[in-house]
């Protein structure tokens, strides 16, 4: 009955176990293999320390990931050769394995290019506050096959990159200011103008609100209850709560003192009784 | 009013700062601190302190523990700059001069001597604003008065009626517990430029004592015949005055392009017609 049979190379190798020049083979590729680690080690560290200054954190994690990666692909392939192992077959038959893989982890894959795509396009970066179909959160960290978020009422949300890169994305915080748009009727026996110069002092007295650019005042459109208006007010991005909550209370507030009234929706109701009565 | 004085024990003080109010009492260690603020347009000039009085109970009252014996209320410059606006456009010819009178609200600091502050508050409430455009810019305090330049060879008219709906600036240069501040504009480019909007960057300018009033260094913007500006701060008509509170940056007096000139342009509010 015959015994597995090693290839001729793993035979080779454990015949020479014992060896005198075994051993200084097997010190000195130990001692490459720390070296190389070493050298790749010191290498992410300079990278980081370098590129962490021109460029955003999340190139810079894909930088030292790289490093570190070609590091370990080397010290591996170095071992791979002490050992006896022929490196060319064995990539002929990875390249083979690939594509199986490949077509097994599309969606993985997917997901990676998308990712360095994000990293390349900055569409946002961490930080940023974005909104995506009816999620929004601060950006945690943008990885390498997905981007993890913060909700402000603060739970945990993972996104598959490849589901940003399909998605329209809104980036909330890329722009230092904004513009708040709030819409509400007056009624039709309203002074238009009066309702102007009152939301115009509104805006002026409403420390978040800023005064340049100028707020917005539209008188938009016709409607079945009254007059739709349109104010929007600018403001620097990290006094959204602050702003919304003190106008809301200042108009309610004026527009009483002002006596300009803000109507409820109407409708005529007409009950028909029997016998052709009609009640309105 | 802003020089250190030592308080008793058990003892409210108070200073009248045209219009807000602040107050003070120690004992031992502990300080307790309070600050009644109002909105700047409503500032009525009126300053002095510190008196003996009592806060309003309705008042929140700050506490802050530590070792001292002398405490004053100094002036501070905020941290943002302060934009005005001119009152209709001023446009300046080539070689022409014109100064701006300003009057700074500033942030108040509760602070022991040897520089240790127990509350820093802000009196006067402004409005912000946004010098840049839609995508960069500064966050910037706006004051809501509308300057008219001083030229030179000016003679002394009758009190002039400002027009109706804006702030005379004079009301706000009368009042004590404002920081006057001179911002003068020197065209010395071949082109006329149109005036708008002026700011002002505090990082180098010290606060001094001029009798009753506070002043400031003065503020220079040349645009020069290359077509571009230069900021500088005058120190040289503050010699001699008590320094009430240092700039917050050391180093040269002449600022030159710290944000490139583009951006200079802009918070000058200076574009070459």
């Amino acid at each position: 009955m015959n015994g597995i049979q090693l290839p001729d190379s793993l035979q080779t190798f454990f015949q020479s176990i014992g060896t005198t020049e075994f051993w200084w083979k097997a010190i000195s590729t130990i001692l490459t293999v720390a070296v190389i680690l070493g050298v790749f080690r010191f290498l992410q560290m300079a990278v980081v320390r370098t590129a962490s200054k021109k460029f955003p954190e999340a190139k810079v994690f894909l930088a030292r990931k790289i490093v570190k990666y070609a590091g370990y692909s080397i010290a591996a392939a170095i071992l791979l050769k002490a050992v006896g192992i022929n490196i060319t077959a064995l990539l002929g038959a990875a390249g083979i394995a690939g594509i199986a893989i490949g077509f097994a982890a599309q969606t993985s894959v997917s997901n990676l290019i998308s990712g360095i795509f994000l990293i390349s396009e900055k569409p946002f970066e961490m930080g940023d506050v974005i909104q995506t179909g009816d999620i929004t959160g601060t950006v945690l960290s943008i990885d390498l096959l997905s981007i993890k978020i913060q909700t402000f009422d603060n739970r945990f949300v993972r996104i598959p990159n490849e589901t940003i890169i399909k998605t329209n994305v809104i980036n909330l915080t890329k722009f230092p200011i904004r513009r708040m748009d709030i819409r509400f009727q007056v009624s039709y026996n309203a002074d238009i103008e009066k309702v102007i110069d009152t939301c115009a002092k509104i805006a002026q007295r409403n420390r978040y609100a800023l005064d340049n650019p100028e707020p917005l005042i539209l008188v938009d459109s016709f409607d079945n209850s009254g007059i739709n208006i349109l104010f929007g007010i600018w403001f620097e991005r990290s006094q959204l709560v602050s702003l919304k909550n003190s106008i809301i209370i200042d108009i309610q507030r004026r527009f009483a003192e002002e006596q300009i009234e803000i109507p409820y929706p109407k409708m005529d109701v007409y009950i028909k009784e029997n016998g052709g009565m009609e009640n309105g | 009013m802003w020089n250190y004085f030592s308080p008793e024990d058990l003892q409210w003080y108070s200073w009248e700062l045209d219009g807000a109010r602040a107050w003070l009492r120690k004992n031992g260690e502990e300080w307790r601190l309070a600050l009644e603020g109002i909105d700047f347009r409503a500032i009525q000039p009126g300053a002095k302190g510190p008196i003996p009085a009592v806060p309003s109970l309705e008042l929140p009252i700050f506490f802050s523990v530590g070792k001292g014996t002398k405490i004053a209320l100094r002036p501070q410059l905020a941290h943002r700059p302060y934009v005005i606006a001119v009152r209709n456009d001023v446009r300046l010819l080539p070689g022409a001069e014109a100064q701006f009178d300003i009057a700074l609200p500033p942030l108040l600091r509760f602070e022991l001597e040897g520089g240790k502050v127990l509350l820093e508050a802000e009196p006067f409430t402004v409005p912000n604003t946004w010098f840049g455009d839609k995508t960069s810019g500064n966050l910037c305090h706006s004051l809501p008065m509308s300057l008219d330049p001083r030229c030179a060879g000016e003679k002394q008219a009758p009190a002039d009626s400002a027009a109706p709906g804006t702030h005379n600036a004079e009301r706000y240069l009368a009042c004590r517990s404002l920081v006057q501040c001179r911002l003068v504009i020197r065209n010395q480019s071949k082109e006329s430029i149109d005036l708008d909007r002026l700011a002002i960057f505090t990082d180098l300018i010290n606060i001094y004592q001029k009798g009753e009033f506070m002043v400031t260094d003065s503020v220079v913007i040349v645009a020069n015949q290359d077509g571009e500006l230069q900021t500088r701060i005058e120190k040289e008509k503050s010699r001699g005055l008590t320094v009430l509170q240092a700039a917050r940056s050391s180093g040269i007096s002449e600022i030159l392009v710290r944000r490139g000139v583009s951006f200079l342009k802009r918070i000058a509010g200076l574009e070459p017609v």
